[in-house]
């Protein structure tokens, strides 16, 4: 049992012993799968490891962020898969605590604490990426005051896994840009929703392309006001911004240990081996900054502060430095760098360098191209003047 | 004449071998394969690193290789057109002592690395294709050592348009050539590689730069914005810069002068250029860039593969100088 007074540390045995369960049916390097991250997840939802900081009649522990904070970094240093809800945990659940009708709150926020249903973010769209308040799918107003979905997202993270997808639709036809939009909360599996899914280079197939033809969707699965979706998209990403960046700081430390590992072991004449050392200590130093600038954001966040700037400012820096590890990583591997993320059952370690240096390709464009964190910092800390087409003032 | 006879090659690999193609990594006794394999044949175009195609047309290797890499060539030309026919030139009895077998029925693979380069991987075409590595040995002296198809071993490569194997330790035979034999033909055939890897980093390159004309963003074509307006032109200096390294290489290879320094300045560049490029194809059209279905990662992985084969071959010319 994981008691609340000693949250901690009860956790910290659980982790070792839950993790020594898992292990056993998902190798380590296996911890990316959808399979080895629904297990984890199930698990941490039988333990009562979810909702911790969810105020306590809505199910949660209502610990403080500062514990949320320290049981992630706990999981991350125990090299824990994200489980496969994540989006739900950190993105979904604090903004319908926010942002939802009590009702809302009754429906969905169960399904999420204990595993049952899992969640997708339906943004993106084939014409609509960097720029989100252009987004097309659109919702008419029924007679029976229901909405009539229809439209194409893409890219959808496990959009073939999941229950649900929260998306951003156009609710105002006439509404330009921004304004028009609401953020629905879609049932995956109501008639007229078509899931594709895609594969990525690196040969998974972790997102989807996601179809709705006339979808009805309840007037009460409309989170916020109608017409309010831009205000609360981005409430969400600033929760994305948080706490959800805390295990990918950790991983990366980890990377640059294995890589530091790595390059101590690897056969290098001497003249080179200098030249690839002070490549190693830039990257050590950077990593240091990211670290420095991560504790500071989270000390924000246990404070109750969303990390503003200083997440989009993370968010590039963390991208670009694990992009540089990994190819690092990948260099050093030599001609096993020749493998491909395939060969995990005949060279394991190699495999799962290549795997994660194709991988890494898309940590400069989820969540934010780096194209646009730039922006962003330009223009709200800079003051530098926008960099954009006329209708998206 | 030169134009007319790159433009027939040009369409000739366009045509026969277009990134589909590629896609398909058909084994080369594949009749789409054996088909191109007979027109390269019939064209001269195996002969192309042979004395008379050089003299006449030896300053269009460069082009020659761009092609192939702009089309994923999933045949062995290079090792076949530029290592071994000009070695089978040379000397004749390799062929007679059936060391290799005829070029035009079985496409040959080629490992080109020294014994401390041991790992022993080669890129793999099925079994109709010929296996050779060709390595020094000691006092100016190399071997070439034919393997068994068979003994072979395949696995999955990061490169899915051509196969990966793995060179098992016994050859089935053997002979050797001198190093003033090899090491011009290994320099051009390095060069013809570099090549290959900047054509496919330049098709890369191309589509995105295609495609920053057309995607609009916040109204306007993503082009538009310097982010990615310079960052496209710096990657494309890049490559334009290996070139001319590239033709300095090719140059001296033809007055027969054997360049490790312009050999590694040129991998240098092409490398960093190329890399570079294929990845910023991926950034430039974001989501679909990170598809499976999109080609942009196809050109990444065969250049992340010559970057490493490459530099095999370059650590042997400087090893010999
Ligand atoms: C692995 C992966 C998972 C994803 N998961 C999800 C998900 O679960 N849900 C979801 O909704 N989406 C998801 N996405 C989509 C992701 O959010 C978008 O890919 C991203 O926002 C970029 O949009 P885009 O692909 O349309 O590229 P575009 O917006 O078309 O951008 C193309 C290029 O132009 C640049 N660019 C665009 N605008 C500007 C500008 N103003 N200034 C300078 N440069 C600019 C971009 O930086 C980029 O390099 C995922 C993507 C990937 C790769």
């Amino acid at each position: 049992m994981i008691r609340t007074s000693h949250f901690l540390d009860d956790a910290a045995t659980w982790l070792g012993e839950a993790l020594t369960l898992l292990r056993a049916q998902h190798a380590e390097a296996a911890s990316h799968t959808p399979s080895c991250r629904q297990d984890w997840n199930r698990m941490l939802c039988d333990t009562d490891l979810v909702a911790l900081t969810w105020p306590e009649d809505r199910g949660g522990r209502a610990l403080p962020t500062a514990t949320l904070i320290a049981f992630h970094e706990m999981c991350a240093r125990h090299r824990a898969p994200q489980p496969i809800n994540s989006i739900a945990h950190a993105i979904l659940a604090p903004t319908l605590l926010m942002f939802g009708t009590s009702e809302q709150k009754a429906r969905f926020l169960p399904g999420i604490r204990n595993g049952t249903e899992i969640w997708c973010q339906g943004y993106s769209e084939p014409r609509t990426g960097s720029d989100l308040s252009s987004v097309r799918t659109r919702a008419a107003r029924q007679s029976n005051g229901h909405w009539l979905l229809n439209g194409h997202k893409i890219w959808t993270t496990q959009g073939h896994l999941a229950k649900w997808c929260f998306a951003l639709v156009r609710t105002d036809p006439a509404g330009v840009a921004h304004r028009g939009l609401s953020f629905m909360l879609v049932d995956m599996q109501a008639p007229g929703v078509r899931v594709e899914p895609i594969r990525q280079l690196t040969g998974e197939t972790d997102y989807a392309e996601v179809f709705f033809e006339n979808v009805e969707v309840p007037a009460n699965q409309v989170l916020g006001a109608e017409g309010e979706g831009w205000r609360i998209a981005m409430a969400a990403a600033e929760y994305e911004r948080g706490v959800y960046f805390l295990p990918r700081v950790v991983m990366l430390e980890q990377e640059l240990a294995q890589l530091q590992d790595e390059l101590a072991a690897a056969a290098v004449p001497p003249a080179e081996r200098h030249v690839l050392e002070h490549r190693l200590q830039s990257i050590v130093d950077l990593c240091r900054v990211v670290r420095s600038r991560v504790d500071k954001v989270l000390d924000a966040v246990a404070a109750g502060e969303t990390p503003g700037i200083e997440g989009a400012m993370l968010k590039l820096l963390w991208s670009e430095t694990r992009q540089q590890v990994q190819e690092f990583r990948l260099e050093l591997l030599g001609e096993s760098a020749l493998l491909g993320p395939e060969a995990i059952d005949s060279h394991p370690e190699s495999a799962a360098v290549v795997r994660e240096f194709l991988w890494s390709r898309a940590e400069t464009i989820v969540a934010g191209t780096s194209e646009i964190q730039r922006n962003i910092v330009a223009e709200r800390t800079l003051g530098l003047p926008k960099d954009r087409g006329a209708h998206a003032k | 004449m030169t134009t007319l006879l790159l433009s027939t090659f040009g369409r000739l690999v366009g045509e026969r071998h277009p990134i589909a193609q590629a896609r398909k990594a058909l084994p080369c006794d594949a009749p789409a394969q054996q088909a191109l394999w007979s027109e390269l044949a019939d064209g001269g175009w195996l002969d192309a690193g042979c004395r008379d195609f050089q003299q006449e047309n030896g300053a269009h290797t460069l082009l020659l290789g761009e092609i192939t890499g702009r089309s994923l060539m999933t045949l062995p030309y290079a090792s076949t057109a530029f290592l071994l026919m000009p070695l089978l030139e040379a000397d004749a009895r390799l062929l007679a002592d059936g060391l290799v077998s005829p070029l035009r029925d079985f496409p040959a693979s080629v490992r080109c690395s020294s014994v401390q380069q041991d790992d022993g991987w080669i890129e793999h075409f099925g079994e109709a294709a010929q296996y050779l590595h060709l390595l020094p040995v000691e006092d100016g002296a190399w071997r070439l050592e034919r393997h068994a198809p068979s003994t072979v071993a395949v696995l999955p490569g990061m490169d899915p348009t051509i196969g990966l194997g793995r060179l098992g330790q016994v050859a089935v035979t053997a002979g050797t050539l001198t190093s003033q034999v090899v090491l011009p033909v290994l320099q051009r055939h390095f060069a013809f590689e570099l090549a290959h890897l900047v054509g496919a980093a330049g098709a890369s390159l191309d589509m995105a730069i295609a495609y920053a004309k057309e995607r609009e963003q916040f109204g306007r074509p993503i082009g538009q914005f310097q982010a990615v307006k310079h960052a496209l032109v710096d990657a494309w200096m890049g490559l334009d810069n290996a070139r001319y390294a590239l033709r300095s290489l090719l140059s001296a290879t033809a007055d027969g002068t054997l360049a490790p320094d312009l050999a590694g300045t040129a991998h240098r560049l092409a490398v960093s250029a190329g890399r570079r490029a294929c990845k910023l194809a991926i950034q430039v059209h974001g989501g679909i860039g990170f598809a499976w279905e999109h080609d942009a990662h196809l050109y990444l992985k065969r250049v992340y593969h010559l970057a490493i084969t490459t530099q095999r071959s370059l650590g042997l010319l400087q090893a010999a100088a």
